[in-house]
């Protein structure tokens, strides 16, 4: 018996096959050519990554090698809310341990973030405490925290790191690129359980780690320094102030402070304006400070002598302005050196009439005022000193001593250092070595001028030892040293021009000792409560910082 | 008297009829060779895809080397099952049945569970799948029970006989569980019942009726057996669940393009993006590191093992023999279509390997029987009339 079987039901299927292959064959055909674009983008994306090797910041040291700033790792924590079970239980648990709310902390899971950050750089306590609850959705990635181990100490010349390791002022900021190093990076293709694998394509560049730098800061100075101006502040209930004390005979900064200050590990909630570096930022009308830069440029050009006398009748009239003494004294015959230990305004326009306007401009100028000084911290200001085709006639008078112009504490300190050493002015720096891996590259001073002959230096030094000795600056005078040194009380501008009644800013500026001078520091308080004797204290805070740097730098006293 | 090719005599049996001789000139050539080269092709593959993975523990090669020792038996299992007149399998239909599911059945009492799956039975240091092996038990079966009834086809009897020879097999299958090979079974069975002749609307209705159970069977599925059946319509819709195959696989066919990466130099399957590279997502692999053109080399050998088996069911000198090829042709093709289907977003997830081209040993011994099958039915099929 036989049974026929359809030919036809063998083509059917044959054909069936045949169609099905080629459809198949098609869309196999149409993903690796039209449909392919998005598709190979997802290949090579998902398979490699590249990670960021982090470089160490460079720490930071004073001169005698006590670290100033440093970096830790420590751990942040994140959170992926989707992953945690139970957000109400978890951020109960978490919050006494973060130091806040509950309702802050849900807030933030439910916030609809698929991973945030809870709290960054957890102390390492508080992170196993965490760790202790074992809640899923959380976890750790370390992240480098700049510690300051003295605190607030030169707070403002150090500067901070802000979140994403970036320095912001002081040398943090100014030095960021070499603090920082350079971040490594390694790309690495990964599984599909996001682990990275050994095999396969990998470039590697090694991380560069930042360079460590050594300060021309000196621990204890700068704590005596800020030790000094802050009691002149409080006692005076000063708005601010600033000191800054270099070392004349190559700019170096020993100490630079500024008030009001701020804690480093805070920065966030710091106020701004205790974040500014009054001591590079600040600029200020100096008032009589700025007349031993006047004279030393009168007798520099021989206009003068320190003998060389006027009459001083309590006033000047300039440019059909009367200006005054301060308090209207009148004083008579009086010398060029004494118009330095009177502080006569009226001398400064006497002396400034010798010189000419013109000349006065040309040796503030090479002093270093209106311009930066080329320190190497972060958001120096240049001052302001006008040029001279702006200058109305009075503007020779007032700016003689010191109004009408604008400098910053560590302009008028290095213009001070010129004078203490010689008449070479420097190029103040804070950094004096920096290391790398190259190995260690010191800084060298840079002399950015000579304003003055060394012959007109030693007479102004000279004519400023007499003004602490027998002048206007008793106060500020040492037993057992020369000390050379001004005083400064000016008015503060406001901003229609006119000045503010009734409110000065109190400053001092000198070296010790006078013979062979190895420091130099200007003092300024900003609105003492004892107005025009806001310089008693500034010359206080002077005599204790004098005291601590002269014993500190073993400095032989020099009178007997 | 001259036989039509097609009129065919009912199945012989050995008892009596005096056995066909075998004639070594009628061994299928196109069969032979585009087997052989499909296996070559599988043991490449497996180099290409393995070469990387898991290299911390073993031998990199360790996969290519189970791959050539089961390539080894299956031809040896194929010219040895060539040997014997497919009559006696017939013959022996009941027993193979029962053969058939008892190894169902032991894989559900001593099978391993590997993914969440019993599927697989260790025995002398080798993995057997045994759903492997009974699906060509059940191409006996089926063919058996067709052939024989070739007479009366057209009674819906027949047919609902023969689902209920397939209804245990499917069942303990699915219980393992193992969705894919199940609907091979289903193929299978559609493929013999076709060609059997049995009524178009008979079919019809059966497939009418499967589709109206459907939400009966749907609610029978695992949970994530209906995310993997449905990712595939939208796998972007769940990217890192369900959709996350599709996709891997997508990209791996994607970034093959013409000519492919290059073998080993794909990245998708060593860096484990593709699951189950050596097996359930073998083909797009192969599309990644050999392109278009390494799948265009795959389908035309396929084409060409399929139109030789169909050429053998053609030449049949039995309806056995013709339904025996008929239903290894359903088993490949579905195979075939499902598995590459699925790794181009054509078909939903299944666990269906690629025939000789996916890693497994039971797949190509069991591929290499029924092949071996084919042989006989060839070189014992009626000489071309002369003159």
């Amino acid at each position: 018996m036989t049974e026929t079987v359809s030919p036809a039901r063998l083509r059917v299927l044959f054909a069936f096959f045949a169609s099905a292959m080629l459809l198949v064959s098609l869309r196999v055909g149409y993903w690796q050519t039209i449909g392919r674009a998005a598709l190979l983008e997802g290949a090579t994306d998902q398979v490699t990554s590249e990670l960021v090797l982090g470089a160490q910041r460079g720490n930071i040291y004073d001169r005698t090698g006590a670290i100033l700033a440093t970096t830790v790792q420590l751990r942040s924590l994140y959170a992926i809310p989707s992953r945690i079970a139970d957000r109400a239980a978890a951020a109960a648990a978490l919050a006494p341990l973060l130091g806040t709310s509950s309702d802050t902390l849900r807030a933030a899971l439910d916030s609809g973030a698929e991973w945030l950050y809870l709290r960054r750089r957890l102390p390492e306590e508080t992170a196993r405490a965490v760790e202790a609850l074992g809640i899923g959705g959380l976890g750790f990635e370390m992240e480098p925290k700049r510690l300051y181990p003295g605190d607030t100490i030169a707070a403002q010349a150090l500067g901070f790191v802000n979140d994403d390791g970036v320095g912001q002022n002081g040398v943090e900021g100014a030095y960021d690129e070499a603090l920082r190093g350079a971040p490594g990076s390694l790309v690495v293709e990964r599984d599909p359980q996001n682990r990275e694998l050994a095999i396969g394509l990998r470039t590697a560049v090694a991380p560069r780690d930042g360079a460590d730098l050594t300060l021309t800061l000196d621990l204890v100075i700068q704590t005596s320094v800020e030790r000094a101006l802050r009691a002149a502040i409080e006692k005076e209930r000063a708005t601010g102030g600033s000191a800054v004390v270099l070392d004349p005979r190559d700019g170096a900064i020993l100490a630079l402070a500024s008030f009001p200050t701020y804690d480093p590990a805070n920065v966030a909630t710091a106020d701004p304006e205790s974040l500014r570096n009054r001591a590079v930022s600040w600029t200020y009308e100096p008032g009589s400070t700025m007349k031993a830069i006047t004279i030393a440029a009168a007798i520099d050009q021989r206009a003068v002598t320190p003998e060389t006398a006027y009459d001083d009748k309590g006033y000047a009239i300039i440019g059909g302005r009367r200006l005054n003494n301060a308090l209207g004294k009148a004083y008579g015959r009086t010398t060029v050196t004494q118009v330095l230990e009177r502080s006569a305004n009226a001398g400064a326009v006497f002396v400034a009439q010798q010189l000419g306007a013109e000349r006065l401009r040309a040796y503030l100028d090479a002093f270093g005022f209106g311009r930066r000084s080329g320190v190497d911290l972060a958001a120096e200001a240049s001052g302001s000193v006008r040029p001279l085709a702006e200058w109305y006639p009075v503007d020779l008078g007032t700016i003689a001593y010191g109004q009408g112009v604008a400098v910053t504490p560590l302009q008028l300190a290095a213009a001070y250092a010129a004078i203490a050493n010689g008449g070479t002015l420097y190029q103040p720096y804070v950094v004096a070595t920096r290391r790398d891996a190259d190995g260690e590259h010191r800084i060298a001073p840079v002399a950015s001028g000579r304003p003055i002959s060394p012959d007109t230096a030693a007479t102004v030094r000279q004519m400023l030892v007499s003004t602490v000795d027998d002048g206007i600056a008793k106060g500020a005078s040492l037993p057992g040293f020369s000390v050379a040194g001004k005083t400064g009380t000016a008015q503060i501008p406001s901003a229609d021009g006119s000045y503010v009644s009734d409110e000065y800013i109190s400053s001092f500026a000198g070296f010790a000792p006078a013979s062979d001078p190895r420091f130099v520091a200007v003092i300024v308080l900003e609105r003492p409560q004892s107005k025009l004797y806001g310089t008693v204290s500034a010359m206080s805070a002077f005599r204790a910082i004098a005291a601590d740097v002269l014993r500190e730098e073993r400095v032989q006293p020099d009178r007997g | 008297m001259s036989v039509k090719a097609l009129e065919l005599p009912r199945a012989a049996s050995p008892f009596h009829d005096r056995p066909h001789a075998r004639r070594l000139d009628q061994v299928d050539p196109l069969l032979l060779i585009s087997m052989l080269l499909l296996v070559a092709y599988g043991l490449v593959m497996t180099y290409s895809v393995t070469a990387e993975s898991r290299t911390f523990t073993g031998d990199p090669m360790q996969f290519v080397y189970r791959g050539a020792i089961w390539a080894l038996i299956a031809i040896a299992v194929m010219v040895a099952v060539a040997w014997f007149d497919y009559a006696w399998l017939g013959t022996f239909a009941p027993l193979v049945y029962l053969g058939a599911l008892g190894l169902l059945a032991a894989v559900l009492v001593i099978g391993q569970e590997t993914l969440g799956a019993q599927r697989a039975v260790t025995f002398a240091g080798l993995t057997f799948q045994f759903s492997e092996i009974a699906k060509v038990l059940m191409i006996v079966v089926l063919a058996k029970w067709f052939a024989d009834r070739t007479d009366s086809i057209r009674s819906p009897l027949v047919i609902a006989g023969g689902l209920l020879i397939l209804g245990p097999a499917v069942a303990l299958v699915y219980k393992q569980p193992d969705l894919g090979t199940s609907l091979v079974f289903v193929a299978i069975f559609f493929g013999i019942a076709f060609m059997a002749g049995a009524r178009l609307w008979q079919l019809t209705a059966l497939v009418a009726l499967g589709g109206a159970a459907s939400p009966l069977l749907w609610s029978l599925l695992k949970p994530y057996q209906q995310a993997r059946l449905t990712a595939f319509l939208d796998p972007y819709s769940d990217p890192q669940g369900a959709g996350w195959n599709i996709i891997q696989s997508l990209i791996a066919v994607g970034s093959g393009q013409a000519t492919g990466k290059g073998l080993t130099a794909g990245t998708q399957s060593p860096l484990g993006y593709l699951p189950i590279a050596e097996s359930d997502f073998v083909f797009s692999g192969l599309a990644e590191d050999l392109g278009f053109v390494g799948a265009a080399i795959l389908f035309a050998l396929y084409v060409v093992l399929l139109v030789a088996a169909l050429r053998i069911a053609y030449r049949s000198r039995d309806a056995f023999g013709m339904l025996f090829a008929s239903g290894v042709v359903a088993m490949l093709l579905f195979q075939i279509l499902v598995n590459v289907g699925m790794a181009i977003s054509l078909m939903p997830v299944t666990g269906i390997p690629l025939p000789f081209i996916s890693h497994g040993g039971s797949s190509l011994v069991s591929i290499g029987f029924a092949l071996g099958v084919l042989q006989s039915i060839s070189m014992r099929r009626p000489a071309p009339a002369i003159g």
